[in-house]
Formats: C-alpha cells, structure tokens, sequence
C-alpha cells in the first residue's frame, strides 16, 4: 500500500521538495523507488549558489552551498583513492573537526564516484551559481609525471559529458586553476554565456607568469565577449592588448609591453564609460619584464614629467576621465596599473594630464 | 444536520467589512456543515471562483442547500476554513516561478497544523483541491521540516514509506498478472537502484 506522500498530487510533492532543500532530497530519493523516480523524473532546483572542486592525484574535492533559502546547509565532501575503492569523506556544514560520516566504496574509482554525485548535484539546477571553482591543488612544478596524473584528461572529458546542455548551466563567477586553455576550453563554452560575469584564470603549476596561457580559442567564445571582468593569474598572455579592451575590470600577466600598448590602454581606459581597473603585471624573475616596465617609466618621465611617489615606491600619474573621476596610472617595478579614482583622491599639486 | 447545529467557526466579526459580511453555507462530505465569510472564502480560488458563479444573495445562502465539498471530510474542512478566517483579507502570494520565495510559519498556522501525519496530508490534499496558495505553501513547509537532519530509515517511519525491498516483494506479487513488461520494468529498477547506491547521497 502506497503512504500519504506517494499520493500525493505531482504539484504538491514537487513544492514539498523545493521546500526540503538538497541534502534531504537525497535523503529521501534512497526512501523508496516511487520517490526516486519522482525526484529523478522532476529534480528540483538545488538552488546551490557555490560550487568548489579540487582534484590532485591521491583524492578529489567537492564543496557546495546552497541560497539563503537554507542557511547552514553546505558540505564538503572528499573522495580519496584507497587500494580497494574510494573512502568517501563527508564534513556536514563546515565540521572540520569531526568527521561526521565516511563510508567505503569498494571497486569504484575516486572520479567514478565523484562525477555520479556531481551529475545529481546540478540535476535540476536553474538558478545562478554565484561562484563555480574548479581547482587541482597541486602546485610542485618538479614532479611532472605526478603533475600530469592529477591533470589527467579524464576529468575534463568527464565533466564535459556532466555539464548540461540544454539549458547550459548559469554561472556568474568562474574560477579555474587549469594547466592550459584546454582545461578552460572542457568548460567554458558548456556555461550559459548570458550569466557570466567574471572569469579568473589561475595557472595550476603557479610559476608567476614563467609560463604561457594560450587564448586564441577562448577569446572566440560569447562568454569572453560578454564577461566584465577578467583575471589572469600565473600564466602570462600572448594576445593583442585589444583583446581585453571590453573588460570593466581587468588584471593580466604579460611577457613585455610596448609604449604604444601602454597608450592604447591609457585611451581606452579614458573613454570606456564603465572602465574600473586595468592591470598589467610582470614576472619578477626575468630581467626584461621589470625592463619593460623601466621603458614605459622612462616614457612617461619625458612626457609627463616627475610622478607622484605613492609609499616612497610607486610611481603616480593622473589623467582626465569625467567630471567626477580620473584615470590614475600607477606603475611598480612588477606591475602597470591604471585605475578610476574619485577626483577628491588626487593628492593636493598632482597635475592631472589629458 | 440543521443549520443551528452547524459547527460555527469562529469569526473575528469587528474585521469583515460590512458589505462582505455574508456567510456560505458548505457541507463536508461527512455531512458537517459550516458557515463561513465571504472574505474568508476569498483565499480559495476554487470556492471563490464557485460562489460568484452561483451569485448567491444572502436569502439564497439561507435557504438553498449548503453547498457540498464531496471529497474532504468534515475534520480536515474545519481546519480549512479556521485557517480561510484567520488570514481572511491577507494577500494571495503569486508564485511565478522566477524568485524562489522563503515560506515561514506563523505561530497560528504552526499550532493548527499541530496535528497527526494523516490529518496533516489530508490538509495539504484539501489546500491544493480548493486552492488555498498560502495554506498550501505552510503546510508544504511543515512536511518538508519534518525531513530535515533524518536518516533515509528515519525518513522511512516519518512518511511511512515502504523499503525498496518492500517496494520489490508488492511489485512482485503485482507481476504475477504477468505483465509483459514487467521484465523490462524489472531491470531499469534494478537500474536505478545501483545507481542510487553507490553515492555519496
């Protein structure tokens, strides 16, 4: 015999479900069948609003949060290669310290296990993922061989097949520590292009612009186009600086930049209506990055004369911009930074140029 | 039953306008009638939608037989409609699907819906049948309490809900009509079942 919330009407149970939250959607999804194939048939939004997923050779990361709609709720959730199977690692909202649950499953590999419970965690999701992480924790340039098994492009391939297609999951912030544009290339262009609103870039070997991100593909993407807001961290770029001309705020790594470069962002920069920031920034560890950035100090020195010397160490210039702000350039021995600045910030005698 | 035996719920008489002060008369399938204010009414579509069409006048509701809900008793149509007067006149949310909306529980709801499984399910079945939004959305919201923080076996007791194992033995007797499919059927069962079992959740 069926029980009360069998029979219940699809509407009904569909907004009991909403009302229930993720995890105990789970829960009740492993009650019985009838449930099951209700839940699967009609998954309901998770409404997660964050999404973390880390992977390095010996285990795989995944922590999720939901909205406001269920406060507390979040989980991290470790799957850890074990001789026999994955030993699954489960810390309920937050509890580091005590490890609440853990269970063995034998024969399945950490990524098995990891991407069945990825594919039911974003099953009926439609609501914006404010912030989607994926990361691999591992930063030991030396060991390659163990650098490749933890990038190994099973996850990629995995989590192309995972994501949704039709409607393509909406995410504002995307953060990915990858090892190239392939790793961005398995992703990005599975997002809904319309929600993206940053995109931050990391180099999974961490080797502070030693190494190069290629973006021919990637710049050809809508999402590029239509993201505000962009850093590249690590890796350093080799694209025309135009290329990122459309972002509101802007932070990269480059090899070198040239006089005529700085101008163009200069101009740029003063004529975009909504422009925040735009950084340039170099590798210390090379001897022609800072030489690059003396060639532009030198420049600006003829032009437009003494800085002003912010903390002793940066070198300041000021430009128009609009009626309430300007355009404040500031160069370090690692970085070119152009920012919009409220006017009442420009300290008292600083000129301020065309 | 007669009019004058009716249980009468309680009616906040200084809150109802004077040009709503009517009363219908409905009967549970039970025969248990009650009258209830034509402001009260208001927050279910279904009965709303069903007096005006009937344009009633106010001799009419005396003297024409009450109108008869056929499918809920007289236990949960009390609960109904204590809770139509106590929100009579607050406004009817609109869910457009775009906003998920927190749903909160107010002291009165929480107490009258203090109430066994059986009644409470009843209650939902009768908000959804004559279209209470809000009265459905709380007591959504209280079942859906009643999951949180339990165990898959817990959630099993609070909902009476059979085991997959129980589930299999019912199917199985079903299946000695010998259904055709009932192979196929079988399978995606046991389908679903291995990969519900090896997850996290």
């Amino acid at each position: 015999m069926s029980s009360l919330l069998e029979m219940m009407p699809d509407v009904v149970m569909k907004k009991i479900l909403k009302e229930c939250g993720f995890v105990a959607i789970q829960r009740l999804r492993k009650t019985c069948h009838t449930l099951r194939n209700f839940i699967d048939d009609f998954p309901p939004d998770p409404l997660i609003t964050e999404v973390s997923i880390g992977k390095d050779s010996e285990r795989i990361t995944l922590c999720f949060s939901f909205s406001k709609f269920f406060p507390g709720d979040f989980s991290y959730l470790i799957y850890q290669k074990v001789p026999y199977g994955t030993l699954l690692k489960d810390f309920p909202n937050g509890t580091f310290l005590k490890w609440d649950h853990q269970k063995v499953i034998k024969n399945m590999h950490p990524l098995h296990v990891f991407c069945q419970d990825f594919e039911l965690l974003l099953r009926g999701q439609k609501s914006i993922i404010e912030f989607f992480k994926i990361g691999f924790e591992y930063y030991n340039s030396d060991n390659w061989e163990q650098y490749e098994d933890a990038c190994g492009e099973e996850l990629w391939e995995k989590l192309e097949n995972i994501l949704p297609e039709k409607p393509k999951l909406k995410v504002k912030n995307l953060e990915l520590i990858i090892p190239d544009q392939e790793g961005i290339m398995a992703i990005l262009p599975f997002l809904d292009e319309k929600s993206i609103e940053s995109l931050k870039f990391i180099d999974a070997i961490g080797t502070q612009g030693e190494r190069v991100l290629n973006i021919e593909k990637i710049i050809e993407l809508p999402h590029w186009k239509s993201a505000r807001a962009l850093t590249i961290a690590e890796f350093s770029v080799s694209a025309p600086i135009q290329n990122f001309f459309h972002f509101e705020n802007c932070s990269i790594y480059l090899e070198s930049i040239s006089i005529d470069d700085i101008n163009l962002i200069k101009n740029n920069s003063q004529n975009s209506p909504n422009f925040i920031r735009f950084a340039v920034n170099f590798n210390l560890k090379i001897n022609e990055h800072s030489l690059a950035v003396r060639d532009c100090e030198k420049f600006l020195f003829e032009k437009y004369g003494v800085p002003y010397i912010e903390d002793g160490r940066e070198n300041t210039w000021f430009f128009k911009k609009d009626k309430e702000t300007v355009l404040n350039l500031l160069i370090t021995p690692y970085s070119i930074v152009f920012e919009r600045i409220r006017k009442e910030r420009v300290p008292e005698g600083c000129s301020i140029w065309e | 039953m007669s009019v004058e035996n009716a249980p009468v719920v309680d009616v906040d008489e200084a809150a109802i306008p004077v040009e709503k002060k009517m009363y219908y008369r409905f009967e549970s399938n039970d025969k248990k009638e009650f009258r209830v204010s034509e402001l009260a009414i208001q927050q279910s579509e279904t009965l709303n939608r069903l007096v005006e069409a009937m344009g009633y006048t106010s001799e009419d509701v005396e003297n024409k037989p009450a109108i008869a809900i056929e499918n809920i008793d007289g236990k949960t149509l009390k609960l109904v409609f204590q809770w139509c007067e106590h929100h009579k006149g607050e406004a009817i949310p609109v869910d457009d699907g775009s906003v998920p909306k927190i749903v909160e529980i107010p002291e009165f709801d929480a107490k009258l819906m203090d109430i066994d499984n059986g009644l409470l399910f009843k209650l939902i079945w009768a908000a959804d049948y004559l279209n209470i939004v809000q009265l459905l959305n709380v007591s959504c919201k209280k079942v859906a309490n009643m999951a949180q923080g339990k165990t898959p076996a817990q959630l099993r007791r609070v909902y009476l809900l059979p085991s997959d194992e129980e589930d299999e033995a019912a199917k199985r007797a079903a299946q000695e009509a010998q259904d055709p499919r009932a192979r196929e059927v079988e399978e995606e069962f046991e389908e679903r079942k291995r990969q519900g079992g090896n997850s996290f959740f």
